[in-house]
């Protein structure tokens, strides 16, 4: 799948059905394998150690946001849906 | 953000104030402080800072050149340029808004020097085994533990300390004056020996909450790996310089070393040494190059293609650095040549910042196969 690097600002702030898609591509892609929109994917083993910071690296880079200090919960960025909704909070 | 400035200023820089003082450095075990100094006042304690916080603001690439021409003018002064480097990165990305505007431009000016403190005696590359404890009491948290293999510890004045806590592993941000700390010099290195290595030692260290960098229990996975993939581009750079310093000497040797009535660059069997250690050398810098544009672009990827470019470019310091001892003979094995201390300060660029049988683990984690049109995550 290839897609764009970056979004124009209406698109950016779209709801979650074209943010989804985009975010499960990425996780599938980074852990090789597909991932429920609800499963907590640091709970599957399958997560790597770089993860973390190109899960961040990416979500930024995508959506234009900036993951702070404080953003640095687990919750926000455990399972699809959460990404989605922590997104959504950060452009809102 | 600071203009570019042309490679050849990086190189004078690098071959006047620098280089001079690499092989005394080198016997002495110790960084001349007269490197120190010119690295701060030409503000190369701050290349990626940015100019709002006192730093020069320098793009990845050209802070890559800069870092090359010092490590091929002294890996122990690129070494202070890493791990200097690695803590402003994570403190940029992770520290919060006090410690960002209080110590960032201290950093930048060279008025702070930073280390990083990661492995233990029992926890090298493991560093899920970590036993250093960050204990939590109200408003004030208290560090023991003890950490080895601190490049720059011996005269670092903040040390960026990862250790465990209740939440998880937890990074902190420690000024050596704190009390109950204790550094111990490591001497008789074989590679990098002016790095000026220390163990350092925690006796319940006192410190406030707030020296906590990012939130507790992210220390390993994000605080450390961001730290950890400035070091890895760091190094990568340093390794491009020390494999082109390889590439100078021999042909420098072979252009006028006569053996058999002719110049050794002339044999056939020198040119293809030569040829060798010139491509690996080119090749190690392209995929420095690529990792760089990765990075200025924001990419995902840039995290791995780092890890590639570092894994590479080690190895290619190694290989170019063992052939120019070889094309130097005997003469090659002595102190008084570079190449010696090329091929040891080589070996050390393999090791550090995920040795290379690491790299190839978390390598193997990616698909990189997917990657290799380019077009997924830029």
């Amino acid at each position: 799948m290839v897609f764009s690097n970056t979004f124009e600002g209406e698109e950016r702030k779209a709801g979650a059905s074209l943010k989804l898609p985009d975010i499960r591509a990425f996780v599938a892609k980074s852990l090789m394998r597909e991932v429920a929109d609800d499963e907590n994917f640091f709970e599957t083993g399958f997560v790597t150690s770089m993860f973390g910071m190109q899960l961040i690296t990416f979500l930024e880079k995508r959506y234009e946001i900036e993951v702070l200090d404080e953003d640095l919960d687990l919750t926000n960025f455990c399972t699809l849906n959460n990404i989605v909704a922590f997104i959504d909070r950060k452009l809102s | 953000m600071e203009k570019q400035r042309p490679l050849e200023q990086y190189r004078r820089f690098a071959q006047e104030a620098i280089a001079p003082m690499a092989k005394p450095s080198d016997l002495a075990g110790r960084l001349d402080p007269a490197v120190v100094e010119a690295l701060r006042a030409n503000g190369f304690l701050g290349c990626i800072t940015p100019t709002a916080l006192g730093g020069l603001g320098m793009d990845p690439i050209s802070y890559g050149q800069l870092t090359a021409e010092v490590g091929r003018a002294c890996s122990s002064a690129r070494t202070l340029m890493t791990v200097h480097h690695l803590v402003s990165a994570a403190i940029l990305r992770w520290g919060g808004g006090e410690v960002k505007a209080r110590l960032v431009p201290r950093l930048a000016r060279g008025e702070e020097i930073a280390a990083f403190a990661l492995s233990e005696s029992e926890a090298g590359s493991d560093a899920s085994a970590l036993s250093t404890t960050i204990r939590r009491e109200g408003d004030y948290i208290f560090l023991s533990g003890e950490k080895c293999w601190v490049s720059f510890g011996q005269i670092a004045s903040v040390i960026l300390v990862i250790g465990r806590a209740a939440e998880g592993i937890t990074a902190v941000l420690v000024p050596c004056d704190t009390p109950g700390l204790h550094r111990h010099a490591v001497t008789s290195m074989v590679g990098v020996r002016a790095g000026m290595m220390a163990e350092i030692t925690f006796d319940n260290c006192k410190l406030p909450a707030t020296a906590i960098v990012g939130r507790a229990g992210f220390g390993l996975s994000h605080v450390a790996t961001t730290a950890l993939d400035h070091g890895r581009y760091s190094v990568a750079w340093g390794a491009v310089g020390i494999a082109d310093a390889a590439v100078c000497a021999s042909y420098a040797f072979a252009k006028t070393r006569e053996q058999f009535g002719s110049v050794l660059k002339d044999k056939p069997l020198m040119r293809a040494r030569l040829t060798r250690i010139s491509v690996a050398a080119r090749a190690a810098r392209a995929l420095c190059m690529e990792a760089g544009r990765l990075r200025n672009a924001g990419a995902p990827s840039a995290i791995v293609e780092t890890m590639v470019a570092k894994y590479a470019a080690s190895k290619a310091a190694v290989y170019a650095a063992n052939e120019a001892v070889h094309i130097h003979g005997a003469r090659g094995l002595m102190e008084e040549q570079q190449v010696e201390r090329l091929l040891r300060d080589a070996k050390v660029t393999e090791i550090i910042e995920g040795s290379s049988d690491i790299l190839e683990l978390l390598l193997g984690e990616q698909d990189l196969g997917g990657d290799l049109d380019g077009s997924f995550f830029g």
